[in-house]
């Protein structure tokens, strides 16, 4: 994925949230290809549907916790269940306003969680997070 | 053997003769019937030629003038010439085997009567004399108007073929070789001809030269008449059968003995599966039979011996333990068939025996002949009785190391005999047994006092055996000095004139203990003497026992005084005795307790309880109520055994005052209940906390974070209209904050606002407000809203929570409704013990509990794609219902529908 410029998926059902977030990835100049899911079912779906479409893949998912229907903890029991099938990697970070140590140790434990960010998240940790992994 | 010639049926000779003629002639046939006169010329020399190398020649026989024409071959077969032979039936009739003719006659007219072919086998006689086997075949010619006129055919000198054939048998030679040696004689006879083969023994045997032995004919005719017919007839039926031919019977010889024949033939088959040759053996088993006619008369002679004797011989292998041999008394002694033996296996006499007799039989090694051993034992009748008996068995066989394999005896049974002296046996014993099984002793006088017997309790006692005592008086028993001899004298003269005495007399063992034992005397009859049975113990112990038991009595007596409790000994709850310590506890006086019944102690509705424990001798330490005299009552704990009392088993019971434990054991478990209540108030106030934490966490930071970074892009904002937008979007985002802030309020209010106002209100009356406010949207749905609150009509709550939850639950069956069905929602309440339950019930979308149960109540969760879903209703109503000290909670179905039950108080008076 050097080559091309990667795919970020923010779900996240807070509004302003999606909009700073994209904003800031933008400003980045790292990518401008950004998936909006206002919750956890929305983002699987999309997953379930481009299983054989690596190209629309995200590389990225940004995932929020609480959301209404299908909240974050929910989204990870069943993407595990979703990653044989995908064709490539996906870094998940689980980015939220919980302060709350039972989420960041939940988190933590998960070994699909590649890292616990806590909102609001800056340019530069934007940035950090997208050339850490690339 | 060679059977009497039966008759070939048409069918079978007619294939025969076919066969016959195709192998032979019919190349010769093929060309007659293609006609043109020079080929038939060629096929004629063709023919004489094949005819010849066959030595086989034609014939015709004129029907009308019976006169025989021969082709050269013919005549030289038969060893005529065309001037010795005028062609005429009877000179063709005396070269035929007399033997014969009539067969060859016979067939002649067969074949004319039947119109089948012919076909024979049969004899010649040469002039030279020598017998010859020749082969006709032939056909009834007929003239135009269906007339027999001609038989025509061939003939073929077949002796010297047969032989060759035969010859060429290696099996045949072999046969011979070994029937030479071994006097045996072999025989192949073709069935169809007649002709049999003989071996060449048959001289040395028989007395017959091969040509005398002649065909099957000759054979039967020798055949002693008695046995013929059943022989011709075994032969048919093997032959029908192709089984084997195994017969014996009488030879003549040629010098007119008989000989006992065994003969064993078998038969060979042709291609129809039809038995056309049999090979055999003929064997002379005179001396055999003869030999076996002596043993069976001497058998006869043996088993009539046998019979007379009363017992039963046999023969028995002692390597194999098997039974060689068992005379007919053996089954009429057991009453065994011999098939029922012979079921039980070669083990049998093993099976029979008894098992604690077969140790009884000693095993056999190389004992010198003669040499007699008795064994008495005991087998098994089909009755199921057992018979003793007795045998006397000798060596019968040995090996050639001399060591005994076989042994011959006679047993006999013995079982009357047996029985009555092992009824004495056992009589005796069992009274010996029985004397000296008692534990006291027992001695038996003459009148003088001289012992007679004594039994093992008495050499016990007194450390004496039995041979001690017996012909001595009882004096040298007694302790010098303790005893009045004139008094125990006086004891035994009232004994002898049959007066049972009772009295104590001081022993003394023979090592010197002295003891007081306790006598007793009776006359009595010992094999026929009057005599005085004496019997003792010794009651020195018993003595102890007693005093122990007063000084136990006496310190059970101090020890229940000193004791707090209330003790008490009864005998099936009848008071036998008590200590002061139960008078105090009861309010009776020691008088009035003892006789009285113990479970007027106790109060009422405990008595039955206490009779089952007194019954199922319970030891254990159990509660009841008791009851003074005075009727108050009090909790009393009984502690009760069992002990041996005076020969009787009573119970000793404890009572124990136990009020003041009581009370304090119900203290302890009403504190225990208020802990436990304390505990969950705290737990369900903690939990609430950690989700206010998480409510805080999630629900309040996250907007306060949304405002930090607008209010960075808007300082970093390029141009105004960018900034108007952040502006924009942070007014929303402080509207956002303090509609969540607002939320909050409300939840921490309900927590805090335990103590609101509650009034007696009517569930009918704030449902029908309620519905009011969501008319609009009962109209839209078409939903039916069902109630019925006439189990539970009214709740002491308040008000505005009642009107919270009713609300929010209509609104939520109304809003998650599912499109496929008209909407029908219930609300029922019942009550449940203390409890008033409220359930609401839809046929809506319902909620995959499964994912969703740990959220259905929480903040800002919700379960379907609904614009209005905010998450709050009933997170709202569950603070509400939670801090009013009730509980709620779900079932749900997806697609089906959704229930909530709602128990108002079920924590009610807990400490919240």
């Amino acid at each position: 994925m050097k080559t091309k410029a990667p795919i970020i998926a923010l779900v996240d059902d807070d509004q302003i949230f999606q909009l700073t977030a994209s904003r800031t990835i933008k400003s980045t100049q790292l990518t401008d290809r950004i998936l909006q899911f206002e919750n956890g079912e929305e983002a699987l779906d999309f997953l379930r549907n481009n299983l054989k479409n690596t190209d629309n893949l995200p590389d990225y998912i940004f995932l929020d916790i609480n959301m209404p229907f299908v909240d974050g903890w929910m989204f990870m029991e069943d993407y595990i269940g979703l990653k044989n099938q995908l064709p490539k990697d996906i870094l998940i970070y689980m980015v939220s306003s919980s302060i709350d140590p039972r989420d960041m140790n939940r988190a933590k434990q998960n070994p699909e969680i590649k890292q616990y960010i806590i909102k609001p998240v800056t340019r530069e940790k934007f940035i950090e997070l997208l050339s850490n992994a690339a | 053997m060679p059977p009497r010639r039966k008759k070939v049926t048409p069918t079978k000779k007619k294939a025969r003769a076919m066969k016959k003629a195709s192998g032979k002639s019919s190349p010769a046939r093929k060309r007659k019937s293609k006609t043109p006169s020079q080929q038939l010329l060629e096929s004629q020399a063709r023919l004489t030629l094949a005819l010849q190398s066959a030595r086989m020649g034609t014939w015709e026989l004129d029907l009308k003038t019976n006169q025989v024409e021969w082709s050269d071959e013919v005549l030289f077969i038969f060893g005529v010439t065309r001037k010795t032979f005028d062609g005429t039936f009877e000179a063709y009739k005396k070269l035929t085997h007399p033997s014969d003719w009539d067969r060859v006659y016979q067939n002649i007219l067969d074949t004319l009567r039947t119109n089948h072919k012919y076909f024979i086998q049969h004899r010649i006689i040469l002039p030279d004399n020598s017998v010859r086997w020749v082969e006709g075949i032939g056909q009834t010619i007929f003239s135009r108007s269906g007339k027999p006129i001609k038989m025509a055919g061939t003939v073929q000198d077949i002796t010297d073929f047969k032989s060759k054939e035969l010859e060429k048998e290696d099996l045949k030679t072999r046969f011979q070789l070994i029937a030479n040696s071994s006097s045996l004689i072999i025989y192949d006879f073709h069935i169809d001809s007649g002709l049999v083969t003989w071996s060449e023994n048959v001289q040395n045997v028989f007395g017959y030269s091969l040509s005398e032995m002649g065909n099957d004919n000759d054979w039967i005719d020798r055949v002693h008449p008695e046995d013929r017919s059943e022989i011709l007839s075994s032969l048919d039926s093997a032959k029908e059968s192709l089984s084997k031919f195994d017969v014996t019977y009488r030879f003549k010889r040629k010098n007119g003995d008989y000989l006992q024949i065994h003969d064993y033939g078998l038969f060979l088959t042709d291609e129809n599966k039809k038995a056309h040759r049999m090979v055999g053996i003929m064997r002379d088993i005179s001396e055999t039979v003869r030999t076996a006619e002596i043993i069976s008369q001497s058998n006869r002679l043996r088993e009539s011996m046998e019979n007379a004797i009363p017992g039963i011989i046999y023969v028995y292998n002692t390597r194999l333990n098997t039974s060689v041999y068992m005379s007919q008394s053996f089954y009429t002694l057991l009453g065994y068939t011999p098939r029922e033996i012979e079921a039980m296996g070669p083990d049998f006499l093993i099976r029979l025996t008894h098992p604690d007799d077969l140790a009884n039989f000693h095993p056999w090694t190389n004992e010198p002949q003669g040499l007699v051993k008795t064994t008495e034992y005991r087998m098994l009748a089909k009755s199921g009785e057992w018979k003793w008996l007795s045998s006397r068995d000798t060596v019968f066989q040995r090996d050639a190391e001399g060591m005994v394999t076989e042994i011959v005896g006679i047993a006999q049974d013995i079982t009357d005999s047996k029985e009555s002296s092992e009824l004495i046996i056992q009589s005796a014993r069992s009274y010996q047994d029985l004397f000296n099984s008692v534990v006291e002793a027992i001695y038996i006088h003459k009148p003088d006092g001289t012992f007679i017997d004594v039994n093992q309790g008495a050499c016990n006692l007194y450390g004496y055996v039995r041979e001690e005592f017996i012909g001595r008086n009882p004096g040298f028993l007694a302790a010098e000095g303790k005893n009045d001899f004139e008094a125990v004298g006086k004891h035994m003269q009232l004994a002898m004139e049959g007066e049972p005495q009772n009295f104590e007399f001081w022993g003394k063992a023979k090592n010197g203990r002295i003891f007081l034992k306790e006598v007793r005397l009776a006359k009595g009859m010992y094999f026929g003497q009057e005599i005085i049975i004496a019997t003792a113990r010794d009651i020195t112990q018993q003595r102890k026992i007693l005093d122990d038991l007063r000084e136990s009595e006496q310190r059970f007596r101090i020890l229940q005084e000193a004791s707090f409790g209330g003790i008490g000994l009864h005998d099936q709850g009848l008071i036998l005795d008590c200590n002061q310590g139960l008078c105090d506890i009861s309010g009776y006086e020691y008088s009035e307790l003892i006789g009285r019944n113990g479970l007027e102690l106790i109060a009422p509705e405990w008595r039955d309880m206490v009779i089952h424990k007194i019954k199922s001798g319970y030891e254990k330490p159990y509660d009841v109520e008791g009851i003074r005299k005075d009727g108050t009552r009090y909790f009393l704990e009984i502690h009760a055994k069992n002990i041996p009392y005076h020969g009787r088993k009573i119970r000793v019971t404890e009572f124990r005052d136990i009020t003041d434990r009581k009370r304090s054991e119900e203290k302890i478990l009403e504190q225990n209940a208020r802990l436990q209540a304390v505990t969950d108030d705290l737990k369900r106030k903690n939990e609430q906390l950690e989700e206010f934490t998480q409510i805080v966490s999630h629900n309040l930071r996250s907007p306060v974070g949304n405002i930090l970074t607008l209010l960075s892009f808007f300082e970093t904002a390029e141009t105004e209209s960018e900034r108007e937008e952040y502006l924009k979007l942070l007014k929303q985002a402080g509207a956002n904050t303090l509609n969540t802030l607002h939320e909050l309020n409300e939840v921490l209010k309900i927590k805090q606002n335990r103590n609101i106002e509650k009034q007696e209100l009517s569930f009918q009356t704030v449902f029908n407000n309620v519905k009011a406010m969501v008319s609009a949207q009962i109209t839209e749905t078409e939903a039916e809203v069902l109630h019925d609150f006439s189990a539970a009509p009214t709740l002491h709550y308040p008000a505005i929570y009642l009107e919270s939850i009713l609300l929010n639950l209509l609104s939520n069956a109304l809003k998650y409704s599912s499109p496929k069905r008209k909407p029908v929602i219930k609300f029922k309440t019942y009550r449940e013990g203390e409890s008033t339950i409220l359930e609401a019930s839809d046929n809506g979308l319902g909620i995959n509990l499964e994912r969703y149960a740990h959220q259905v109540f929480k903040l800002r969760k919700t379960f379907h794609r609904h614009p209005e879903s905010r998450g709050i209703g009933l997170f709202m109503i569950k603070n509400q219902i939670d801090a009013m000290g009730g509980e709620i909670t779900v079932s749900s179905k997806e697609d089906e529908g959704t229930t909530f039950f709602i128990n108002f108080n079920i924590h009610q008076g807990d400490e919240n």
